[in-house]
């Protein structure tokens, strides 16, 4: 019994169609989140089982998609690395005859899978476990953060373009200058938009709304905080660029042995 | 010159891809293949031009998806001509020029001018993404171009394969860029929004392609349609976001 489940679970008919059907799935969510943007935009700032509660489970109608996504990427992720462990052990035993190399080629797809595993994971740990908080940017507004530290922005600035005619007052770069104060020491720090600060364990950025009119010269940006923790983000990005180094490398070696 | 170059390189170079087409049709490949190159000379420079029109250079508009998407397919074709010995091959390659005159001449459709790039555009993050997601999708869409050879009983070397396992590493590199991108930008590498649950669509459909080899009782024909589907949900996702672009206000047209 416990085989016919592993077998099942490993199997690469059932990997096919999963991906397929969270292909599909996904593309379903594209569709709900194109004609109902007011229902999904806050999911991308609250953590999803709140979002669940408080919307999802009052438009079953348009959220389905995300209850199946959640159900498909775990088997999915289940599935993956069955598979891969399989063809691990089954390779393992082999590495000497076959010598490095080649070695090195046959096992790259089970290393592949691992990063993917890895990165449904982390996106798993960022949808359910970050901590969020989105402040207004204002003058002199202290921002109380955990274990005694807090954050004062002292100055904003915004940048214009000014020596290119056509794109003249449109908004060209943003950023505040913040005080961060905790019970040892206090630092002033710049930020900007696309360069966020680093600081014990948090990552602060600076966002800044750019609606179609705000592009506009007389109207000034609104900017606003994000302070976050989030525990996948640096799972996601670095097992995915691992990934596409091993894919990089894979698919000419695949050809030539 | 460099405001001549932008308005009317890129009528030029469609010009000329459809004098190639008309050659190809009457059977004259090399004919067809001079005309093929001068109208790619005057693509490259429209889309240079696109970097310079506004007096200083800004390389975000050179990756424009409405032209560098059909320069991409074009420069490709030009590629596989240049390494391929095959003549089956080389017949397919240059029946290319059908979908790069298409993809071109849809591009005189669509807004030309120019998004100035706003505080979060500010990054060589930006092109390095749109160029290398939009090489991607040209390889996905030459992909099923050859997959409909293959099921006509040609492309038996299985190019399509190869051009949508290229596709597929430049569009997972393109994800990461993205990713990080979205990351310092907007603080998330994922949002939830209809392009990047498009992408991920995307990226899980040819995901799944790349596993059909695995299935000892589907055949290459099977890789064929699903390529071809592949393409169809490509063009869908693009074209569809393609319309809203037309209200974003733009510079030179």
């Amino acid at each position: 019994m416990v085989k016919r489940i592993r077998d099942f679970c490993g199997d690469i008919k059932v990997n096919f169609w999963l991906i397929f059907a969270v292909s599909l799935n996904l593309a379903a969510g594209a569709y709900y989140i194109k004609f109902n943007p007011a229902l999904f935009k806050s999911l991308n700032h609250s953590l999803v089982q709140d979002w669940f509660i408080q919307y999802g489970q009052h438009h079953p109608g348009q959220s389905w998609w995300l209850v199946l996504l959640f159900a498909l990427a775990f088997f999915l992720g289940v599935n993956t690395f069955v598979c891969a462990c399989k063809r691990i052990a089954q390779l393992w035993p082999q590495r000497k005859q076959s010598g490095f190399r080649v070695f090195s080629v046959k096992i790259s797809p089970s290393l592949i899978h691992l990063c993917f595993v890895i990165i449904l994971a982390g996106h798993f740990f960022s949808l359910i476990a970050v901590d969020e908080r989105n402040i207004p940017v204002q003058l002199n507004q202290k921002i109380i953060l955990s274990e005694g530290n807090s954050m004062e922005v002292i100055s904003r600035q915004v940048e214009r373009y000014t020596t290119l005619a056509a794109f003249e007052g449109a908004v060209k770069q943003c950023s505040v200058i913040v005080k961060i104060q905790s019970p040892q020491k206090s630092e002033i720090k710049e930020l900007r938009v696309l360069r966020p600060i680093y600081w014990q364990g948090m990552s602060v950025h600076l966002d800044v709304l750019t609606k179609k009119d705000s592009q506009k010269p007389a109207a000034p940006p609104e900017l606003k905080l994000i302070i976050k923790k989030d525990p996948g983000v640096a799972l996601v990005i670095l097992c995915f660029a691992i990934l596409c180094l091993l894919m990089f490398w894979y698919f000419p070696q695949r050809k030539k042995t | 010159m460099i405001n001549f170059i932008f308005q009317y390189a890129f009528p030029i170079a469609i010009g000329f891809y459809l004098f190639g087409l008309v050659s190809y049709l009457c059977h004259r490949p090399k004919i067809s293949f001079c005309f093929f190159l001068i109208g790619f000379i005057s693509h490259t420079l429209f889309q240079i031009s696109r970097g310079l029109s506004l007096d200083i250079w800004l390389i975000n508009p050179v990756f424009d998806a409405n032209y560098f998407l059909p320069w991409s397919m074009a420069a490709i074709c030009l590629m596989m001509r240049f390494f391929s010995k095959n003549e089956e091959n080389q017949a397919i390659i240059h029946s290319m020029i059908i979908p790069v005159c298409f993809f071109s001449t849809l591009g005189l459709f669509l807004p030309r001018g120019i998004i100035p790039p706003g505080p979060q555009h500010q990054t060589i993050l930006v092109s390095v993404y749109y160029s290398i997601d939009i090489i991607a999708q040209a390889c996905f869409l030459l992909g099923a171009w050859f997959a409909f050879f293959h099921l006509r009983g040609k492309d038996q070397d299985k190019l399509f394969n190869s051009l949508i396992a290229a596709g597929f590493i430049f569009y997972s590199i393109s994800q990461v860029v993205g990713a990080y991108w979205a990351y310092l930008g907007w603080s998330l590498p994922m949002h939830w929004s209809a392009k990047h649950l498009q992408s991920a669509s995307i990226w899980c459909y040819y995901a799944a392609v790349l596993h059909l080899r695995y299935f000892p009782s589907w055949n290459s024909k099977h890789e064929s349609w699903f390529a071809l589907g592949g393409a169809t949900l490509l063009l869908v996702f693009n074209y569809s976001s393609q319309l809203s672009a037309f209200s974003f206000p733009k510079i030179g047209g």
